[in-house]
């Protein structure tokens, strides 16, 4: 008997592709702006992720987001050696600075002071582009992104030996690497904790950040507790520290609203093209539905036929448009880096649920309809 | 109608199917968690458990606060002619580490060497009198003297005979009575230059004179040890960190010129700095050790405890230069590292060096 459903639906190709495009439509709206979103919120956070070599963030207990640069003392490193579980901790510079540009050109950057011993937070070996993490135990020596690169000197190729001033410090560009795109777009530089220092406008404290990893066999979470509670400075692990970043740029900025709107738009759309088409073709099939209530077929079965019908639809859709979304999403980043894309799975089920709406308030109208049908409106006309 | 049956049936299905594993995959893959890397160089690691930390500091074993570096200066300006010693080099204490020019001092040395013989000279004049060639001729006088006195006398003895028989006038006799008190006059003259003579020289005089050969000795001491401060010796047993100085350069006296600094580093000291805020959990004589920043086989050095410094001051020299920028204040805490200790012998520790330092407090 469903088999009858699914012959109904796909006997017109033409509808049946229609509902299919207004549930893919929605689908692939939905996705992709979910996916933009969470991608542009994880470039709050990509200089949290990418430093690869520490679990745990330390800082002044009233940071709250990762660009909100507090200082705290410049004995904080040792201090937090000392909280038991801690196999290391590092200091770890971030603050902003002016480069100066020969030609004369002022452009501000992000910049990071990695630990001079150790470089702990560093670029990784496999980030690099050109050049090593290692010269920047070189005088002067600073290692700049691709995309900083670029803006600092425009259409010329990645070179080494680049020179600029900071702070009427020379810095000389001894490595170039790819980072992971950041929210505000400036240049990222990394020097050493002691060069940053001369680099950045002189402030009475300098250290941001302590970097810490925590021994082997004890759990990220609870080292950080115990940092807070002895040295009474904030302690997050890299995930505590992206999400308080996130939640921040969700509470005080207008991009999960303007967001939310198209995401919402996307379903009304969806239910909107997706209903109206599938009422229509349930309209149109009220004939052979009354014909099958005319022989005695219950409304149960009725009802389950259209759910069936739905569910197809829904299943056929959903997956069209996720996928569909994926390769547009994909093709757009690899043309434009610069566009944020990320797609976890919760954006996936958050649209699966949308779809499950959706054709669930469609068949919801057409069984309105079947249950109310009076088999005798076959024989008329 | 049938292709479009088979668009229906097959081929929707399969092209969903495809783009679900398509998204479902590129969901999967982009959220898999990157596994944490080991740092180019893995930092110093807590070898105790239960620690403070702190930062060390390289210094030499001389009892001091703050610095323990000796700066080596010049209690007198000049030029310096010679240089001792080198960057390196073991000294006593005593030991020449360089000279100034000393040429003026050493001809002021002779004018004062001839100023004391001069009056050495002065003195041992005056204590040799009198002079034994004088005293006879003297006592010749005085002989001449007596003699004369005798035959006046003997005149005047007759001539008062002569008188009473008016052999002679009265005028000769007062002549020969006047010849005699002339005479005893005379004879009393030559005594007493005799005795004058042979009394010596007058004793003030003598006391002067000791008095001026005092002076010049003290004066010639003076210059001594004007030259004997034109050379800079060692003030204590150690080595030599750093020669500032080279042959010819002009030596002044200012207290910030560091000629050249030195500092005893059998044993060496290590000036621990501990927050303030971790007094509370240091234990004092508790196992200590030291390690070496950036070295990749993270070696540990053994550290005994010395001392405490009582005072707690503002952090400097935990980065060294930028000690303008702060605001936290450290406890110090002194340890010794033994002098044969391996990383010593290799020179990997040096004076001045930061360590990263861990206390057990367990």
């Amino acid at each position: 008997m469903y088999w009858i459903a699914l012959k109904m639906l796909t006997g017109d190709p033409s509808k049946y592709l229609a509902i299919i495009f207004g549930i893919s439509f929605s689908c692939v709206l939905i996705t992709e702006q979910s996916a933009m979103f969470c991608g542009l919120m994880m470039r709050t956070t990509s200089q949290i992720r990418d430093v690869h070599d520490a679990e745990i963030w330390v800082m002044n207990p009233n940071v709250r987001y990762m660009d909100d640069l507090k200082a705290i003392a410049d004995t904080s490193d040792i201090r937090v050696r000392g909280v038991p579980g801690v196999a290391w901790a590092v200091p770890f510079y971030k603050g902003a600075a002016q480069i100066q540009l020969p030609t004369g050109r002022y452009q501000g950057a992000i910049m990071f002071g990695i630990d001079d011993a150790t470089l702990v937070g560093g670029p990784q070996a496999k980030q690099m582009l050109l050049g090593k993490i290692g010269e920047l135990q070189l005088p002067d020596a600073v290692i700049i992104d691709e995309a900083g690169f670029h803006q600092l000197w425009p259409n010329e190729p990645l070179k080494l030996g680049k020179t600029f001033e900071m702070n009427d410090c020379r810095a000389t560009v001894v490595g170039i690497f790819r980072a992971s795109l950041t929210f505000t777009t400036q240049p990222i530089i990394f020097t050493r904790f002691s060069k940053a220092r001369l680099f950045a406008p002189q402030y009475r404290r300098s250290l941001t950040f302590v970097l810490a990893k925590c021994v082997a066999g004890e759990s990220p979470e609870v080292v950080a507790d115990r940092i807070q509670t002895q040295t009474r400075m904030k302690a997050l692990t890299q995930d505590q520290f992206s999400w308080l970043t996130i939640f921040y740029y969700l509470e005080h900025t207008g991009i999960p609203m303007s967001f939310g709107t198209t995401v919402l738009l996307g379903f009304v759309v969806g239910c909107a093209i997706a209903g109206q088409t599938f009422y229509l073709f349930t309209i149109e099939n009220l004939r052979q539905l009354g014909t099958l209530k005319a022989m005695g077929m219950r409304d149960s079965v009725l009802i389950r036929m259209v759910f069936i019908q739905a569910l197809n639809v829904g299943i056929i859709g959903y997956c069209l448009g996720i996928g569909f979304a994926t390769v547009v999403g994909v093709t757009m980043q690899t043309l434009r880096p610069i566009l944020p894309f990320f797609l976890p799975w919760q954006v996936l089920a958050v649209t699966a649920v949308a779809v499950v709406l959706m054709v669930m308030l469609a068949s919801l109208i057409c069984i309105r309809r079947v249950v109310i049908l009076e088999p005798a409106i076959v024989f008329q006309s | 109608m049938k292709i479009s049956g088979t668009i229906g049936k097959y081929l929707l299905p399969a092209l969903a199917g495809v783009m679900l594993l398509l998204a479902v995959g590129y969901a999967i893959r982009s959220q898999q968690r990157i596994p944490l890397k080991s740092p180019p160089v893995v930092p110093s690691t807590n070898p105790f458990g239960d620690i403070v930390a702190g930062i060390g500091f390289v210094e030499p074993s001389t009892d001091a606060s703050t610095q323990a570096m000796i700066s080596v200066g010049s209690q007198l300006p000049g030029i310096a002619v010679k240089v001792a010693v080198h960057v390196g080099q073991e000294v006593n204490e005593g030991d020449l580490l360089f000279e100034l020019d000393k040429r003026n001092t050493t001809a002021e040395l002779v004018v004062r060497q001839a100023a004391l013989a001069a009056s050495e000279a002065q003195l041992s004049k005056l204590e040799k009198q009198p002079r034994p060639e004088e005293v006879p001729a003297l006592e010749a006088q005085l002989l001449a003297a007596t003699a004369t006195l005798e035959t006046a006398t003997d005149v005047r003895d007759r001539d008062v005979k002569l008188l009473l028989t008016k052999s002679i006038t009265l005028q000769e006799a007062f002549a020969s009575e006047e010849a005699v008190k002339n005479g005893t006059a005379l004879f009393e003259v030559s005594k007493a230059n005799l005795n004058l003579l042979k009394a010596g020289a007058w004793e003030p005089d003598k006391v002067i004179a000791r008095a001026a050969v005092d002076q010049a000795k003290a004066s010639l001491e003076q210059t001594r040890t004007t030259l004997a401060l034109l050379e800079i010796r060692a003030p204590v047993t150690g080595t030599i960190l750093q020669v500032n100085l080279r042959p010819g350069e002009f030596v002044s006296t200012s207290p910030t010129q560091s000629l050249i600094t030195m500092g005893n580093l059998k044993p060496f000291h290590v000036r621990v700095s501990i927050d303030e805020e971790d007094i509370s959990r240091l234990k004092l004589n508790a196992p200590a050790v030291a390690m070496l920043r950036g070295d990749l086989k993270r070696r540990e050095v053994p550290m005994t405890y010395v001392r405490i410094e009582p005072a707690v001051i503002t952090k400097t020299s935990l980065t060294g230069a930028n000690s303008d920028r702060v605001d936290t204040r450290v406890m110090q805490v002194i340890y010794s590292i033994d002098s044969e200790t391996p990383l010593i012998v290799e020179k990997k520790i040096l004076v001045g060096q930061l360590l990263d330092v861990f206390i057990d407090v367990k």
